[in-house]
């Protein structure tokens, strides 16, 4: 495990970027096919992961890419 | 603006946001370029890439003076990178956003710096201080004696261990950051016991961030023994039912249908907000629902708050009762200099975590009758 990776499930992914917008925090990531946008939220154990709608996503991407 | 963050025993890292994005190109730049570079030092005009064999320095960096620009600095001076780059962030391809549905996230110590750094990445000026500041790369072998595996792996550990508990503390937090904390932290709670009492959850929000900031065991700073022994019923606005609850040491003096907590069960979260919201619900009822004059309240207690707004009447003329029912009149603000005990600016120091000031707050009475109150930032209602 680098110290960008983040795994799911034991399936590791690679961190691309993370970004704040309209007082939400959202997380890019990717594997080997596909990039993954997702709303995430810190609690106090662990990272939760929300899924969010397409047309967000590829905004977040514009913004991050 | 410095973030620690803490597993356990920590801290692992003391860094700002500048260095994880240095440290982040750098970790690209290793793994894509086969150099095997140790630093990446941005200066004023120029960037330079530093590795064992030799130093390489890019020149006119003028247009790219910020750290967050590294990245896209690379990739316009190293046309072999930047195609790497692109390689590895799959810009060619569409975005497929999947659906994920995980049992368990964990992140590496550098990404969780990231998602941690990032509350302050995009909408806050970063500024650099010096103190206390540990660089990702090489000063953290100095000073905490153990390298970033290390760091690393302790992290992932902790995160393993069932019992690893995270906890993130902050330091010169702007009002959005400490309300956001707070509600990224409790605001399903808040939600959850807001709605059923019947208060604005932003209302409560803004309470919880200035009595304890989401540090303390008492988030809503609770005076137990003020509150000793007085029952209070309050609306169940889920099912319109009356609830009746009293902060008692000694439950057989009361019914069975009184709910009974005593102050060991304050130190819940969950009990904690909920009483926290019903006695701000007793403070409103007791003054109307006027929101200033009652946040003021639960600050001070009703008597003081009595003796605020006599005061009030003896130097203005207003008869108590039109103040109470006149929730835009903020004349007793300047009378609170007759309190003795608790905060003397406490309602403007709750409104200022209150986010989307042009929206009305909102306090149902137990008739369903809707109180609005506008406030803004300053604390003066509209």
């Amino acid at each position: 495990m680098n110290p960008f990776d983040i795994i799911i499930d034991n399936k590791k992914y690679e961190f691309i970027d993370s970004i704040l917008l309209n007082n939400k925090y959202y997380v890019a990531f990717m594997d080997d096919e596909v990039t993954y946008i997702k709303e995430y939220k810190i609690n106090k154990r662990s990272i939760e992961l929300f899924d969010i709608d397409d047309e967000l996503a590829k905004t977040i991407w514009e913004m991050i890419k | 603006m410095i973030y620690k963050f803490y597993y356990n025993n920590g801290p692992y890292c003391i860094v700002d946001s500048e260095e994880y994005k240095n440290a982040r190109a750098l970790y690209r730049l290793k793994k894509l370029d086969n150099n095997d570079y140790e630093k990446i030092v941005a200066g004023k005009n120029q960037l330079k890439l530093i590795s064992k064999e030799n130093v390489v320095i890019i020149n006119n960096m003028d247009q790219y003076m910020k750290t967050k620009d590294l990245q896209r600095c690379l990739e316009d001076n190293y046309p072999i990178i930047k195609n790497e780059l692109k390689k590895t962030h799959k810009t060619n391809k569409p975005l497929k956003n999947t659906k994920i549905n995980a049992k368990k996230v964990i992140v590496g110590s550098l990404t969780l710096s990231m998602l941690l750094g990032s509350y302050k990445l995009k909408d806050l000026n970063i500024t650099n201080t010096n103190d206390n500041k540990l660089k990702i790369d090489s000063t953290i072998e100095q000073e905490n004696d153990s390298t970033i595996e290390e760091i690393k792996e302790n992290v992932i550990n902790d995160i393993k261990k069932e019992n690893s508990s995270l906890s993130i503390t902050f330091d010169n937090l702007s009002d959005s950051e400490k309300a956001l904390y707070v509600q990224q932290t409790y605001g399903d709670l808040i939600e959850k016991y807001s709605t059923k009492w019947g208060i604005d959850s932003r209302l409560i929000t803004a309470i919880l961030t200035q009595e304890s900031g989401g540090k303390d065991e008492n988030l809503m700073q609770i005076e137990y023994n003020a509150w000793k022994n007085q029952l209070i019923e309050v609306k169940n606005f889920n099912d319109d039912s009356t609830v009746k609850i009293v902060l008692t040491e000694d439950p057989e003096l009361y019914d069975s249908d009184v709910i009974t907590i005593n102050r060991t069960e304050l130190k819940n979260p969950k009990t904690n907000i909920s009483v926290g919201t019903i006695l701000l619900r007793f403070n409103l009822k007791c003054f109307n629902y006027n929101i200033p004059i009652s946040l003021t309240s639960y600050n001070c207690g009703t008597g003081t708050m009595n003796n605020i707004l006599d005061e009030t009447c003896r130097n203005t003329g207003y008869i108590k009762e039109e103040l109470i029912n006149d929730p835009t009149n903020l004349e007793f603000l300047n009378y609170r200099y007759i309190m003795t005990d608790g905060d003397q600016n406490y309602f403007e120091n709750v409104v200022r975590y209150i986010p989307n000031y042009d929206e009305e707050l909102q306090i149902w009475d137990e008739n369903n009758e809707l109180h609005a109150l506008k406030v803004s930032f300053e604390g003066k209602t509209k």
